[in-house]
Parts: C-alpha cells; sequence; structure tokens
C-alpha cells in the first residue's frame, strides 16, 4: 500500500497531513508502535522542514509513504533552501538543563533505520524506514511482540 | 486550548482537553498555562490523558510551563498515554518530571480556555 500527499508547510497543514496519515495508518494496521513512531518522527521532519528550509515563507511538503514488510519506507521532498538534517547535531539534550528545544532531531535519529539526505536541483529530499523501535526497559505486556495479521 | 481546572487536596489541576500537544499549539499552550496559574499557589498536576499525540514542540512547551512556575512551585504530570510517555523515556525528561499514573480527584472542575 502507498500514499501519496502534499501539503503546505504551515504547521496547521502539516497537522491535516498527520491526521491523513493517522487515517491511513488505522485502515493498513500495523503494529501499535509503529504507528506512534512514524506519526512522531513525520511531524518532527515537517517542522525542520517548516521552520528551517523555508523558514518565514510557505512551501510545499510532498511525502510518499509505502509499507514494506514490517516497516514504512517514507520519502519527504520540499523546495526550501538547502538543508540537511544530517549535519545537525544529534545529542540528546542534558534533562537537566531543562531545554525547551533540541529533542526533534535526535528523536527522529532514534526513531528511524537508513536515513538519507540529497539535494536534487532545488529540491530537498529525505528518505528513511520507521520500523517500530519497542522501548526497553518497559513493564512487560504494554508491548505488542508481533505484527498483527493483516 | 481547552483545560479544566480544579483544586485537589494538595495541587492545582490542570487537565489539558486536547488530543495533540504539538507544534501548531506549543506557543498558544505556554500562554494557558501562564493564564490558568497566573495567581501564586499550590503545586500544579498536569493532566495529559486526553493528549494522544505529542512531539518534541509539546515536550518543550511542558518544560517552558515548569520553568515558567518556577523551582518553588513543581510542576507534575498525570496520566500520559503510552505514545507520549515515549516521547518522555526517549528524550529522558521522565527523569525531570514527576509523572502519576492518574489525575487526583478534584474539587469543582472548570473548564477555561
Amino acid at each position: 500500500m502507498k500514499l501519496v500527499l502534499e501539503t503546505e508547510s504551515s504547521l496547521l497543514k502539516i497537522r491535516e497531513v498527520l491526521e491523513a496519515v493517522d487515517v491511513f495508518l488505522k485502515q493498513n494496521p500495523t503494529h501499535p508502535q509503529l504507528h506512534d513512531d512514524l506519526a512522531l518522527v513525520l511531524a518532527e521532519v515537517f517542522s525542520n522542514i517548516a521552520r528551517h528550509a523555508y523558514g518565514h515563507d510557505q512551501g510545499i511538503i510532498r511525502l510518499h509513504l509505502s509499507l514494506v514488510g514490517d516497516g514504512v519506507e517514507c520519502m519527504v521532498s520540499d523546495y526550501g533552501i538547502e538543508f540537511n538534517p544530517l549535519a545537525l547535531d544529534d545529542m540528546l539534550p542534558d534533562p537537566d538543563a531543562l531545554c525547551e528545544g533540541g529533542y526533534g532531531w535526535f528523536l527522529i535519529k532514534t526513531l528511524t533505520r537508513d536515513l538519507h539526505y540529497s539535494r536534487e536541483q532545488d529540491k530537498n529530499i529525505l528518505q528513511f524506514l520507521v520500523a517500530g523501535t519497542p522501548m526497553a526497559p518497559v513493564d512487560s505486556g504494554t508491548i505488542a511482540t508481533g505484527l498483527p495479521q493483516v | 486550548m481547552q483545560f479544566s481546572i480544579g483544586q485537589s487536596a494538595g495541587a492545582l489541576v490542570i487537565d489539558v482537553l486536547e488530543t495533540r500537544l504539538d507544534a501548531a499549539v506549543a506557543l498558544a499552550f505556554k500562554d494557558a498555562i501562564r493564564s490558568a496559574t497566573a495567581h501564586p499557589g499550590s503545586p500544579v498536576i498536569l493532566g495529559l490523558s486526553n493528549v494522544e499525540f505529542m512531539d518534541s514542540s509539546g515536550l518543550g512547551a511542558i518544560v517552558g510551563a515548569m520553568k515558567l512556575l518556577g523551582p518553588e512551585r513543581p510542576l507534575e504530570l498525570a496520566a500520559p498515554s503510552p505514545g507520549v510517555m515515549k516521547v518522555f523515556r526517549l528524550t529522558r525528561m521522565d527523569t525531570v518530571f514527576r509523572i502519576h499514573d492518574s489525575l487526583p480527584d478534584v474539587n469543582g472542575l472548570s473548564a477555561a480556555e
């Protein structure tokens, strides 16, 4: 199954796309962990594009999702300024420093695999796989151990 | 930003009535916390049971609210969903906040925006 969506880079429009992804995932049941991780990763990636690639401008963000095996392959593209998130610091801020930002890229790196950035002509392209990472340690019984039969 | 606000035995209880605490509402959330806690007083417990989704901007807004209240007036959290709890765990902010399993009983909840 595939999903292709396009949105403007405003935070409210981004929210609409994330809600559409939510509906898509509910129609195509995945591991509950995968659902949460994908929603979070996409929110962080889109926020980064809105803030850094487009800045004060508005622009188009395009999303391709494909369900593959145990995960979801994602490709996100935009026409903002060249913005390679892999060049960002991915250290987790010290919790005791009570930082109000700086967690987004850490979450993206933690919850994705095979992260790849390219700049093609005037387009930023970010590709990655979200496979759903169980949290450890967690209370036993709170995490499903297998994919539902679909 | 919708809250319901009440007083429990030892705390001001603010129950968030939004399903998403994300970049789109982070600023509104901080403003609403600021006005809900304008009068100095007891510790604050923030109810998160209705919040199905929180991103790093939502987390940042809660951290901002904690700093706004200052060290003398602790901000504690209650009843986060598994998805919200995961963000606290991954960022290790679960070590900073006291997190209750459920919201305490309150007297006279009132709705606020």
